[in-house]
């Protein structure tokens, strides 16, 4: 066993898509990330709508803040710009 | 050879059910007695008979204290592991052991639930269960779970092996069908491949019928050695064998997610009843969701990994189909109190009695029950039973 840092891209192992009331927020994306290093986590895929989320969609690693004021890791399609 | 040896030594002598569907009113303490009266009634052993009791239960860590109070039982032998809902049929090697090494002689095995009518419900317990055990890599995500963690399954068995929603929808049609030949399920109503189709998601690839129902109700059967099982009342279910595989708790840490611990448990089970699929006539499988009927159709060797969905296709698993599963409607029709292990296993004894009324698999002789436990198919439990004919 060892340590190795990821270079934060990877792939959509598999995806749902949570659904919700518009007016509790709306549907939201949850995935297994496949890390190209082999390792595996869940996240939440932005930046599509999460219906757009596939397997197999190469996807970049981003930190984010969560609602707790902690920070998460989530993940944008490769190659995709962004408006925080 | 151990296996071989305890091979249809320990039998089960008596089942009981109660409450199932809505029981409001009345405590989960209440509703295991119940069907622990009528399990008691129907093997003739009386309650100060039982001196072995194994027992889980969500709500409570220390739940078999609060079973040897209520039932004033003084046990030699008690069993509280919890490893989701395959615990009450995990429960049976332990007890097999330990009725064979004469620590005790008649093992209750137990269960209730209100979790559908109770004031603390299912939202209530997820709530605090975020609280006492939570899962920091998850959590962030807000998966909906237990039944995100299942779709994240299902979507990728479809994506590997090309299973449909039909598919899916065909596991829930026949636990309908089933349900519908028996009077103690909870959803009996018409169903057809339309509904399910149009049915609104909850989490993608599943709707509401992909997702076993909420329900109350309490399960409860008698363990004993064989040779006391010829004694009493009824005809005895021999235990051939029970495995237990225990893999990973959340699905991320699945090594593959179209794989269950199954393919552990399945196999020994198998081989240590000297039995192939082939001889199954019946078949109980604990189904939480809808894939979870595909996927140990194929890690039990029912057929081929990947090949879960046509398996199942036409009716295949319903009443007059190739291969009888879920007779009683399962955990999507019949009942779901949370934890169902018991039921499966009570359902496949009333099969092998000949007891099952309009849904009984005529000339059923053997049984497998395979038992599902974690939010997402963490634990695997897989028990062969057989009537006397079986064992030789």
């Amino acid at each position: 066993m060892s340590w190795i840092e990821p270079v934060g891209t990877g792939e959509v192992y598999s995806t749902t898509t949570v659904r919700r009331k518009p007016e509790a927020g709306g549907n939201y994306d949850v995935s297994i990330i496949e890390l190209d290093e082999g390792v595996r986590l869940m996240s939440q895929v932005l930046g599509v709508e999460p219906h757009e989320v596939k397997i197999g969609m190469r996807v970049q690693l981003r930190v984010i803040p969560d609602e707790s004021g902690q920070h998460k890791v989530v993940f944008y399609p490769e190659g995709t710009h962004h408006v925080q | 050879m151990f296996n071989e040896n305890v091979r249809g030594k320990v039998s089960i002598v008596g089942v009981g059910t109660a409450g199932c569907g809505e029981a409001p009113g009345h405590s989960e303490l209440e509703l295991l007695a119940q069907a622990t009266r009528l399990a008691l009634e129907d093997s003739g052993l009386a309650l100060r008979d039982i001196d072995g009791v194994c027992t889980a239960n969500l709500n409570n860590a220390m739940w078999p204290l609060n079973v040897v109070e209520y039932l004033g039982l003084r046990p030699t032998f008690v069993e509280g592991t919890n490893i989701g809902g395959s615990s009450f049929i995990a429960h049976q090697k332990p007890a097999m052991l330990a009725l064979l090494s004469g620590q005790c002689n008649a093992v209750l095995v137990c269960y209730g639930s209100n979790q559908r009518t109770s004031k603390f419900g299912r939202r209530e317990r997820a709530q605090a269960r975020n609280l006492l055990d939570p899962n920091v890599f998850d959590d962030p995500f807000h998966p909906f779970d237990p039944p995100s963690s299942y779709a994240l399954i299902a979507a990728r068995h479809m994506h590997q092996y090309g299973t449909t929603r039909k598919h899916l929808a065909e596991v829930a049609l026949a636990a309908r069908r089933w349900a519908q030949l028996n009077p103690e399920a909870f959803q009996r109503g018409p169903l057809d491949m339309e509904t399910i189709l149009s049915a609104r998601m909850i989490s993608d690839p599943f709707t509401q019928y992909d997702c076993c129902q909420v329900t109350d109700g309490a399960g409860a059967y008698i363990m004993t050695r064989t040779d006391r099982a010829r004694e009493l009342r009824q005809t005895p279910v021999h235990i051939l064998s029970n495995e237990t595989a225990i893999w990973h708790k959340g699905v991320a840490s699945m090594r593959d997610l179209t794989i269950t611990p199954a393919a552990q448990s399945g196999p020994k089970a198998f081989q240590a009843a000297q039995l192939t699929p082939k001889d199954i006539d019946v078949v109980q499988i604990y189904d939480a969701f809808s894939i979870n009927t595909i996927l140990a159709l194929e890690d039990l060797g029912f057929c081929k990994k990947g090949e879960g969905g046509p398996f199942v296709e036409d009716g295949a698993i319903g009443p007059g189909g190739k291969l009888p599963v879920n007779t009683n409607g399962g955990g999507l029709s019949c009942v779901h109190p949370n934890m169902y292990g018991a039921f499966a296993t009570i359902e496949a004894v009333r099969q092998l009695r000949g007891q099952a009324g309009e849904r009984q698999v005529q000339g059923a002789r053997t049984a497998l029950i395979n038992g599902n436990g974690g939010v997402s198919a963490s634990s695997q439990s897989t028990s062969i039973l057989g009537v006397s004919d079986s064992l030789h």
